[in-house]
């Protein structure tokens, strides 16, 4: 959701807004299945998962490209729990941290910000940095399967996208082929859930032995 | 087919070219590009991808399309959307490594104000040279290996002028003309005319109505400030056209025909050319600063004892506002009035040997300037603030 990205101070509203407070409950979704407990919350934003997971009692390490970003979620955080923020893009990873070093890692709503090349180039880090068996869990709009669905997403795009452009001069994307991506990388998909309309996933992968996934 | 297809979007991208237009971000062949071909990047708008490449006809080059979000170079850079993340990230995502034997990348130099190259050049091992300004240069810049004081300089020719003209005129003509069409139809045609009139007048004389008749950056003297040209202070232009407005009605209850509904579409009529004429075009070419925030005008200061004469501030500077001292070694600020802020040389610098100051004197980190893309409009306010707090 880069549209809201430039007022980070009005991201949580604007984003409640646009998903009509769906969003809240994907976050919570979100918390539940990780593992953990060493944590990356990629694209962590003002640090909605981060610090719900922090609250859990898990090591969080959030990163996001926007300082403005993280100075809000810094503002957000109780005094009390541990979280490390850093500040890096999404192919970054690598420069900031060893391989094999998270149970988990969580991206909610950053792949629809990347480029085609960019989610591949993201999810071959994410692969690395996860130790074996650990847990990939991503959550995004896609495009819907079937043409009346995509007509009825589009429906409610457009509309959205005209007044965002209008208000921020930026729009909004969907996620072409996550899923083959995801496998791709390689991880094991172990769960997906979509909402009715089907253009809001959330998945949850693995990552396995290099010998279990050259077999699959 | 594809030419005529080529001139459609040229003409509709132009003319909305106020808008954001994303092309994917890749990797594109230019020609038959082998190991030892240069290695070009751009931003992801498509009016300039599809120059970029048509600049580089008949060569054999790679050219990088990394994420902008839709927008140009300069507004990119200046905003904070086209810095040393999407760079290292495309490097990465492309896989352009492994097809040359090179780590040699060329930036279009109005990048320089958001690509930090120290940044890109520590994570991935590539050596950044800013190239030319335009990409109409390229050539010559490729052939010649190096770049001429006029490619590094912003240019804002009569033809460049005009195409602003359009890409003003044309929305604010359009969404105007339709509302005044909806009450008032017969002043819709009139109207649209002279805005587009208005337009191309103000953007042909531009370089004397902005500099030479009134200096860039200062306040318009007397009454010449009620001209409102380019000058976007709410209270001023609201005071024109409520003048414009008495005036409208004394005219029309005094001598005309009496109609309200006539004055009332004049009105809105007045109201949208007043806005128009006194939107900050300045700020919207690369060549003039921004009429926005007089409040907000910084200047470059040079701590001369840090600086070792690099010379990166004159590289990336696109007024040619720097010349280097050959015997001592150092960077002099030749020309401090021809700066536009755009703080590409605070950003490159080396030593950290630069740095904005504000009017009281503050002077602003230039890494916050890195981190923070500080020279995005608007945002200057809240360093300073803070700064001082």
């Amino acid at each position: 959701m880069r549209i809201l990205e430039s007022a980070p101070h009005r991201y949580d509203l604007g984003i409640r807004l646009l998903s009509l407070g769906h969003i809240t409950s994907v976050y919570d979704r979100v918390v539940e299945l990780a593992r953990g407990p060493e944590v990356l919350d990629l694209g962590c934003g003002t640090g909605n998962v981060a610090l719900r997971l922090a609250a859990r009692g898990l090591y969080v390490t959030g990163v996001d490209l926007s300082p403005d970003m993280l100075d809000v979620a810094r503002e957000k955080a109780p005094a009390s729990v541990a979280l490390r923020w850093v500040q890096a893009g999404a192919a970054e990873l690598i420069d900031h941290f060893q391989p094999a070093t998270f149970d988990t890692v969580i991206s909610v709503l950053v792949f629809s910000e990347l480029s085609a090349s960019e989610q591949t180039e993201t999810l071959r880090q994410c692969h690395l940095l996860l130790r074996t068996g650990g847990q990939l869990i991503v959550a995004d709009e896609v495009r819907a399967a079937t043409f009346a669905r995509r007509a009825i997403q589009n429906l409610v795009r457009i509309p959205l996208a005209a007044v965002s452009y209008a208000l921020t001069q930026t729009g909004t994307r969907v996620v072409r082929d996550l899923e083959p991506r995801v496998a791709a990388a390689p991880f094991r998909i172990i769960r997906r859930e979509a909402n009715h309309l089907g253009d809001f996933v959330l998945l949850e992968a693995v990552k396995e032995e290099a010998g279990d996934a050259t077999r699959s | 087919m594809r030419r005529v297809r080529d001139a459609l979007l040229d003409i509709i991208e132009t003319c909305l070219r106020v808008l954001p237009w994303p092309t994917e971000p890749r990797l594109i062949l230019v020609g038959k590009p082998g190991r030892d071909a240069p290695v070009l990047v751009t931003c992801n708008y498509d009016l300039t991808v599809r120059r970029v490449l048509r600049a580089l006809q008949g060569q054999n080059a790679y050219l990088l399309v990394v994420p902008t979000r839709g927008i140009n170079v300069w507004c990119a850079a200046a905003g904070g959307l086209f810095t040393a993340h999407q760079v290292i990230s495309m490097l990465r995502a492309s896989g352009i490594g492994d097809k040359v034997n090179h780590r040699r990348l060329i930036l279009p130099q109005l990048s320089a104000t958001g690509v930090e190259r120290k940044l890109v050049e520590q994570r991935t091992g590539w050596r950044i040279v800013f190239g030319p300004v335009y990409a109409c240069d390229l050539p010559a810049y490729l052939a010649a290996e190096r770049k001429t004081e006029g490619m590094r300089r912003v240019r804002f020719p009569l033809i460049s002028r005009l195409e602003m003209a359009v890409a003003w005129a044309f929305p604010s003509s359009v969404v105007s003309g339709l509302i005044l069409a909806l009450g008032w139809r017969h002043l819709a045609l009139p109207f649209v005319v002279m805005v587009w009139g208005i337009a191309a007048a103000l953007f042909a004389f531009f370089p004397w109505l902005h500099g030479r008749i009134w200096p860039a950056g200062q306040r318009k003297p007397g009454w010449t400030r009620y001209l409102i040209i380019f000058d976007p202070a709410i209270r001023r232009y609201l005071l024109v056209w409520m003048a414009f407005v008495v005036g409208l009605c004394l005219y029309t209850y005094g001598w005309g025909n009496g109609s309200t509904w006539r004055v009332a579409g004049w009105s809105l009529a007045g109201l949208f050319i007043v806005l128009l004429i006194s939107m900050d075009m300045a700020g919207s070419t690369p060549t003039y600063k921004s009429g926005l925030h007089e409040d907000r005008l910084l200047r470059i200061e040079l701590d001369s004892a840090a600086c070792k004469g690099r010379a990166m501030c004159w590289e990336v500077c696109p007024k040619n506002c720097y010349v280097i001292d050959a015997h001592l070694h150092k960077a002099v600020i030749a020309l401090p009035d021809a700066c536009v802020q755009c703080g590409a040389c605070v950003v490159q610098c080396p030593e950290d040997a630069l740095a904005f100051a504000g009017l009281n004197g503050q002077r602003i980190p230039p890494q916050m300037i890195r981190d923070y893309k500080l020279n995005m409009l608007g945002r200057r306010a809240k360093a300073i603030s803070e700064e001082g707090e």
